[in-house]
């Protein structure tokens, strides 16, 4: 049977091909244009999803990443002071050594004095190293100072306290990034048993060329030393942890932006062939409507 | 030799004028919506009696006879149109409520769960931190971000359930306006058909009215033996001969502890279940809709208790006790505490005189709320959820109603390929009806000179 083909019909049906050509060549134009395969859920409710949770997952690994920095940077804080420490009390001890060797005057004496004093302003200095305006060394507490020396005569007291400063820079991975400068520094032995009221005795001895003071300093600044040394060693393990774990999160980042990148950007050479052959489709479309005056019957009746 | 030449020929003239006149009103008619092409339906008149015993001169012909001009309308067609207009209609309607719905969450990459994943972030910042003024004002600006998004989310919820509302009672007012129409044609038709006439284009006009109604509400019509017609949605009936029952929009209270008010359709007072526009409208008010706002609160009121609970467990900025971030429980209601501030925020999970110290763990416990729990799900998860149910239903309601417009185009295409008019066939016909009438002309001049040969060629006169 052939289909009647009523005149109004023609126009109806070249009106609907021009719109929905037309549509589709402007859905591939805004893809392209916005490098984006979704504007908005509907366009991908699947990959729209996706693509949520993995911003989602990015922001929370970028909250990791700059926790790690974070604790790389008071770890690393943390290692210069106590490396430096370290050195001015290896300093010291040869300082008292040679107090003791005895060929010393009292010139002598008051001038390895005045060193040891120097070098111990120089360590309560680097007790109170900040980071981001607390004390290192301070614990929780929100002071700029970790040894306070305001007191006069000038005593020393610990102004912080022993909290752990923990980092979480994984999921996994939860670490301790202080050392407690209460038993670093040994404010936790007893009244005067801190290295700085050790170095005052020590200085005292030194200037008063007493060997048996100067002996007993030195016990006590051996155990000091050997608390910095242990702690160097534990800011050296939790480095290493923090360097793993901010490795780590490198890749995941890496890895979730390109997931994101595969379900949300559009495959450029595939679109713009698509967006030719839409667009080819609109031409053509075009073409039609511009031939749709086909000769009627009256062009040809007289 | 009788004059009956002359009245075939004359008979013959009417109907080729009247052929001729209709194919010129199909054509006048030709772009005209809704207008079925017409067709001069003719016969052969009824012979005169021919004379007793004389062979060959049987049952005379008397000429033509103009019987009806006819529209060429198929009902079945009619029916198909109705049926797929009710269809496309309810999806329409559908898709469109849809499409502005999956925009609530804000735009895509920078919406509601970038804000939430950013106040965990902020939290964890917090943890860093937690003496930092800076921080905690950051923190409690990225909370209230969340809340106002929320808040925003429903508000736009509310206000698409609004704007659907208003569209209901447009379209319930001009389904009234179709419904008298039709029943004054009803009246029109009706009293044409008594006087014998053929009322085609109030017919048509009647069809229009119908096709409308069919989608807006998916109305069904039925004829009646006095050529009117009943219109009726679902079981209860609009249109009764010449009189009608106004349809009626009413507003139920929503369900417990929802906002707006759902629309119910009534005829007379009973429910009706419409179809079409209407129907479609209706349905994705007190279901999908609701639904996204059950859903919301629910995203909200979680994020809110979750926060609240573990504030509940720390210090703030001066060694209080935390008190709760998030007032509110449902999504519309949802805000940060005006009472709290940025020093309110409890960093700490130690509780120190005078807040001189600070060890952000509760912070980092704020934080880890958004980490997905034993099963899996966290809270940003329930709100990209959330999105994605409203982006698959988006699609699949527009992908729904692309199909049922195509369905309803193919339809229509097939219908108008019966009763519309073809520039062409009406062309043919004018050149046939035009000769039909040039021929009647001759056989009229013909019986004249017959009439001449006897009355002059006879000499009767002389």
């Amino acid at each position: 049977m052939t289909l009647r083909v009523p005149t109004s019909t023609t126009y109806s049906r070249l009106e609907r091909g021009l719109a929905v050509s037309l549509s589709r060549v402007q859905v591939l134009q805004g893809q392209l244009a916005s490098q984006s395969r979704i504007a908005k859920l509907s366009d991908d409710p699947v990959g729209a999803a996706t693509g949520l949770t993995l911003r989602a997952q990015e922001t929370n690994w970028a909250a990791y990443q700059r926790t790690a920095d974070d604790a790389t940077a008071n770890l690393g804080t943390t290692e210069g002071a106590l490396s430096t420490s370290s050195t001015l009390l290896i300093r010291i001890k040869e300082l008292a050594v040679n107090a003791v060797s005895g060929a010393n005057d009292s010139t002598a004496r008051a001038a390895l004095g005045a060193e040891i004093s120097d070098l111990r302003d120089q360590l309560v200095g680097i007790a109170n190293t900040p980071h981001l305006g607390r004390a290192v060394f301070g614990g929780h507490r929100a002071t700029a100072v970790a040894v306070d020396t305001s007191t006069s005569p000038p005593t020393y007291s610990f102004a912080g306290d022993s909290g752990k400063v923990s980092r979480q820079v994984s999921p996994s991975v939860t670490l301790t990034v202080n050392v407690d400068g209460q038993s670093l520094y040994g404010f936790d032995a007893g009244q005067g048993a801190d290295l700085f009221s050790v170095l005052d005795r020590l200085e005292t001895a030194v200037r008063g060329g007493d060997a048996a003071g100067i002996a007993t300093a030195q016990d006590e600044l051996q155990v000091r030393t050997s608390a910095v040394t242990s702690a160097l060693g534990q800011i050296g393990a939790a480095t290493n942890r923090v360097d793993s774990a901010t490795e780590l999160g490198r890749t995941v980042l890496d890895q979730l932006t390109t997931q994101r990148s595969q379900v949300e950007d559009v495959d450029l050479a595939a679109t713009v062939l698509r967006l030719q052959a839409a667009e080819n489709g609109y031409t053509a479309a075009l073409g039609a409507v511009s031939r749709a005056n086909l000769p009627s019957l009256a062009d040809f009746l007289r | 030799m009788s004059f009956s030449t002359l009245s075939i020929g004359v008979s013959a003239l009417n109907a080729a004028q009247r052929a001729v006149e209709t194919a010129a009103h199909n054509v006048a008619n030709s772009a005209v919506e809704g207008y079925t092409r017409q067709r001069l339906s003719v016969t052969a008149a009824p012979p005169g009696a021919g004379t007793a015993g004389m062979r060959g001169s049987g049952m005379l012909g008397t000429g033509v006879t103009v019987v009806s001009i006819d529209r060429l309308r198929s009902t079945l067609a009619d029916i198909s149109v109705r049926s797929e207009a009710a269809t496309a209609g309810s999806a329409g309607a559908r898709a469109a409520v849809l499409d502005r719905s999956q925009g609530i969450l804000g735009a895509y990459g920078s919406g509601l769960s970038q804000s939430l994943s950013n106040l965990f972030s902020a939290f964890s910042q917090l943890a860093l931190t937690p003496s930092d003024a800076a921080a905690r004002q950051l923190t409690l600006d990225a909370a209230s971000t969340v809340a106002a998004g929320v808040r925003d989310a429903a508000q736009q919820l509310d206000q698409i359930r609004a704007d659907a509302l208003a569209g209901l009672q447009s379209s319930v007012t001009e389904v009234n306006a179709s419904a008298v129409e039709i029943a004054d044609l009803n009246k029109q038709i009706a009293d044409a058909l008594v006087g014998g006439q053929a009322p085609n284009d109030l017919l048509d006009r009647r069809d229009l009215a119908l096709d409308r109604l069919a989608g807006l509400t998916g109305a069904t019509s039925r004829v009646r033996p006095d050529g009117m017609v009943d219109v009726s949605i679902g079981t209860e009936t609009l249109v009764r001969g010449a009189g009608t029952t106004p349809l009626v929009l009413t507003q139920t209270p929503p369900p417990e502890g929802a906002s707006g008010a759902d629309p119910v359709l009534t005829l007379d007072g009973r429910a009706v279940a419409a179809g079409g526009a209407l129907g479609g409208g209706v349905g994705v008010m007190v279901s999908d809709l609701r639904q996204f706002e059950t859903e919301l609160d629910g995203v909200a009121s979680a994020v809110a208790t979750a926060i609240n609970d573990q504030q509940t467990k720390g210090y703030d900025a001066d060694g209080q006790a935390g008190q709760a971030l998030f007032v509110g429980t449902k999504a519309r209601d949802l805000a940060v505490a005006p009472d709290l501030g940025a020093r309110g925020l409890a960093a700490s999970a130690t509780q120190v005189d005078g807040g001189s110290a600070y060890d952000g763990e509760n912070a980092l416990a704020l934080a880890r709320l958004g980490d997905p729990d034993a099963t899996g799900r966290s809270l940003n998860g329930r709100l990209i959820g959330l999105a994605a149910t409203l982006g698959s239903r988006a699609a699949s309601a527009a992908r729904a109603a692309d199909t049922a417009d195509a369905g309803l185009d193919g339809v229509q295409q097939q219908r108008s390929a019966a009763n519309g008019v073809s520039v062409d066939e009406e062309m043919v016909d004018l050149v046939k009806f035009q000769h039909a009438y040039d021929a009647a002309a001759r056989v009229i001049s013909i019986a004249d000179d017959m009439l001449d040969t006897i009355i002059h060629g006879l000499g009767a006169g002389r």
